[in-house]
């Protein structure tokens, strides 16, 4: 019995004669909707990692960029600092030990081009092994490809964890992007000249992969040059002679489409093999990487506690301090997630006031913020065998602008940082604090 | 064109109906492949996509491995679905052509316009060499299990040697900071992705697994093994895809369609389809 087929999926949820006249007004503005303006983003996500993850984690300090702000294309631009690492105990437990980590740069795609990278001397081909407690100096040397402005930070990327983002600066790249390339030796010999990186040997693979493309394409020719849908299904359905359907012109013609084949992909692959006669697989393992030796500092300075006063914007925290050294010292820097929280330098005096200038000349204003302040007022030095409680208070509105302020809805309410005293002759000591973090309203 | 009045001379075609099919084949083909294309392209790169996406991740062990699996999967049910339909071997070089230049189109705009990848660090992998290949073995064997022993399984070995010539440039050794590496591991050391460290890389590494330097043959040998029988499951899954029938949908009252009458309700069961010029031309 014949039957007609009949589409019983209706899924409209509205029969048509109940559509509004003026649904067509709502999808033209929906369609324009699309072409609003829309703010150009620039960063990268940098300020949206916890709070508590980029206080207590990697303290990038020291960084310095030679060559940043107004580049030209080809131009370079090299980063250099210190990365210290808390020890075990304070090393948040939601991140993996740094046993393999790699250093790189966080910035929008890649706007410029890694030419070197060290840790600690060590160059950064591959990953290295580092260890939580130590503190690492690190260079990197990035040449720029893409004119525009990107923000550039120094990262390490740690296995299990992912990137913790150290401080960024901003570069102004100009040029053409065709003035950049990067270009080496390749080969057993070295005889291989690699003028630009970027289009190394794109010859060979638009040559292969047109070849491939106008095979395949003759292949399906073949066949669709022939009335192709409706009469081959309606002569499979009522199963029509099959050397209709299949000729023996057509088998010719695949076997000489096999034979072509086979051919090309053995003569290429032959060829290509003789052509590169030391041919390696990718190159993975890890290096070994040496900590840097600092001095001891004789000072034992531990965090008693921290509150963040929201309408404030102000962190404060508490810490006893001990000098066992044999020179007075102040307090002239509280350095956390990148930002650097310093005294007046004049409040220091002297040699210390030189070196905690130098210290910050060349460190992205946005970062160093003259706004560290010593709650009691108690200026005076720390002085040797001498233990005192100082409270560090740090307000300002960089807390909101770098998302730190985050820390009162975090599921870890802990801040760390690096606190930096100096004592008379301009010696900087450095101490990591890690403490439990209150939250003030008012 | 002597096929096509053989087929359709047979089908009793009169010469304007075999010009409205024609103009149906010259509609629906281009769609189709760019159809097939854009979805096979969205299945292989959620599934094989950074080995494909990445010189330095073009591996001897894991890359001909998951590509294949992953191609197989798709252009399998696209060759069991032509072959059944209309009978053409051409259903793996459809879904090559279509799913290579998909890539190039994404590679192009998405990674080298947009994101200011170079080409050298992203060209796509090709699988056309690969698919004419299976076709034909499927065309000349005209048996589906002739075409899994013979074809599925060099479907790796197929595509690593097609695509060796364009990657050995990039497997020659070069020194980077006093460190000898491949030229592919360079491009990937100086063009940063977001996470591009070697340790993200799922590449072959020197492990205990790792048996001489036999690595291409052994991964190719068991990429066609797998590759045999997730072409058997997807040539077979295709046949279901293919079987048209519809069922009474229980919803239809309440989205204001109305309820099919029995009559009008097409079952599985009632495959193929009655055509007027089956009996005829028995």
């Amino acid at each position: 019995m014949m039957k007609s087929i009949k589409n019983t999926n209706q899924s409209s949820a509205v029969r048509i004669e109940n559509q509004s006249r003026y649904a067509w007004l709502l999808m033209i503005a929906i369609t324009l909707m699309t072409f609003l303006p829309v703010e150009t983003v620039s960063a990268h996500g940098e300020r949206m990692h916890s709070p508590a993850l980029r206080m207590r984690s990697i303290q990038f300090y020291d960084v310095t960029w030679q060559g940043a702000g107004d580049m030209k294309v080809g131009d370079q631009v090299t980063m250099e600092g210190k990365i210290y690492f808390p020890a075990k105990e304070y090393w948040p437990n939601t991140m993996k030990a740094p046993d393999v980590g790699y250093l790189q740069t966080s910035g929008p795609a890649a706007v410029f081009a890694k030419v070197e990278s060290y840790i600690s001397e060590t160059p950064m081909v591959q990953s290295g092994g580092l260890k939580l407690g130590s503190t690492y100096s690190f260079k990197i040397i990035m040449q720029a490809r893409i004119p525009g402005k990107w923000h550039m930070h120094p990262t390490v990327q740690i296995t299990g964890s992912g990137p913790i983002v150290g401080p960024g600066e901003w570069t102004n790249v100009t040029g053409s992007m065709s003035d950049a390339s990067v270009s080496g030796v390749a080969g057993r010999d070295k005889d291989v000249v690699i003028d630009d990186l970027a289009t190394y040997s794109l010859d060979v693979i638009f040559g292969w992969h047109a070849v491939w493309f106008a095979l395949g394409i003759i292949w399906l020719l073949w066949w669709v040059k022939r009335p192709t849908l409706l009469p081959r299904y309606r002569a499979v359905q009522e199963e029509l002679d099959k050397n209709l359907l299949i000729t023996s012109a057509d088998k010719r013609m695949g076997v000489l489409m096999l034979v072509v084949t086979v051919v090309l992909v053995a003569g290429g692959a032959i060829n290509a093999d003789s052509t590169h006669n030391t041919v390696l697989p990718l190159q993975t393992g890890n290096v070994p990487l040496e900590p840097l030796v600092i001095e001891d500092t004789n000072l034992v300075v531990k965090a008693i506690k921290s509150t963040y006063n929201v309408p404030k914007r102000s962190m404060s925290m508490e810490i006893s301090v001990t000098n066992n050294g044999d020179s007075p010292v102040k307090v002239g820097e509280f350095a956390t997630a990148g930002i650097r929280f310093i005294v007046n330098p004049a409040s220091l005096g002297g040699a210390a006031a030189q070196a905690l200038q130098e210290s910050v000349t060349g460190y992205p204003g946005e970062y160093v913020r003259e706004v560290l302040a010593i709650e009691d007022g108690n200026t005076s030095a720390i002085l040797p065998g001498e233990s005192r409680n100082v409270t560090l208070v740090a307000a300002d509105a960089v807390w909101e602008i770098q998302n730190l302020s985050e820390i009162v809805l975090s599921p870890v309410r802990r801040a760390g940082g690096l606190i930096f005293f100096f004592d008379e002759e301009g010696n900087r000591l450095r101490q990591y604090v890690d403490a439990s973090t209150d939250v003030a309203y008012n | 064109m002597a096929y096509s009045d053989a087929i359709t001379q047979k089908l009793n075609m009169s010469t304007n109906e075999e010009r409205t099919y024609r103009l149906f084949d010259l509609i629906i083909i281009p769609i189709v492949v760019v159809v097939l294309g854009a979805a096979f392209h969205l299945h292989y790169m959620l599934t094989a996509g950074d080995w494909d996406f990445w010189v330095d991740w073009k591996d001897r062990l894991y890359w001909p491995l998951i590509s294949s699996v992953s191609f197989v999967i798709f252009a399998g049910a696209v060759q069991g679905l032509l072959w059944r339909t209309i009978r053409m071997p051409i259903g793996m070089t459809v879904a090559a052509i279509g799913l290579i230049a998909m890539e190039w189109i994404s590679r192009y705009v998405n990674f080298y316009e947009w994101a200011y990848f170079p080409l050298s660090q992203v060209w796509p992998a090709t699988w056309i060499a690969a698919a004419i290949f299976v076709d034909a073995i499927l065309l000349i064997s005209g048996s589906f299990l002739m075409t899994a022993l013979f074809g599925a399984f060099f479907l790796p070995t197929i595509f690593v040697l097609s695509n060796y010539p364009m990657l050995a440039p990039f497997r020659i050794p070069t020194e980077v900071m006093g460190t000898e590496v491949t030229v592919a591991d360079w491009v990937g050391y100086t063009f940063q992705r977001g996470g591009s460290p070697e340790y993200l890389r799922i590449i072959e590494s020197a492990g205990m697994r790792v048996l001489g330097a036999e690595t291409w043959f052994i991964s190719c040998l068991f990429g066609g093994f797998l590759s045999i029988f997730i072409y058997m499951m997807w040539w077979g899954i295709s046949g279901i895809a293919v079987r048209p029938y519809s069922r009474a949908n229980p919803f239809a009252a309440y989205m204001g369609g109305e309820e099919p009458r029995d009559d009008e309700k097409i079952y599985v069961d009632e495959y193929p389809l009655p055509l007027p010029n089956r009996d005829a031309n028995k």
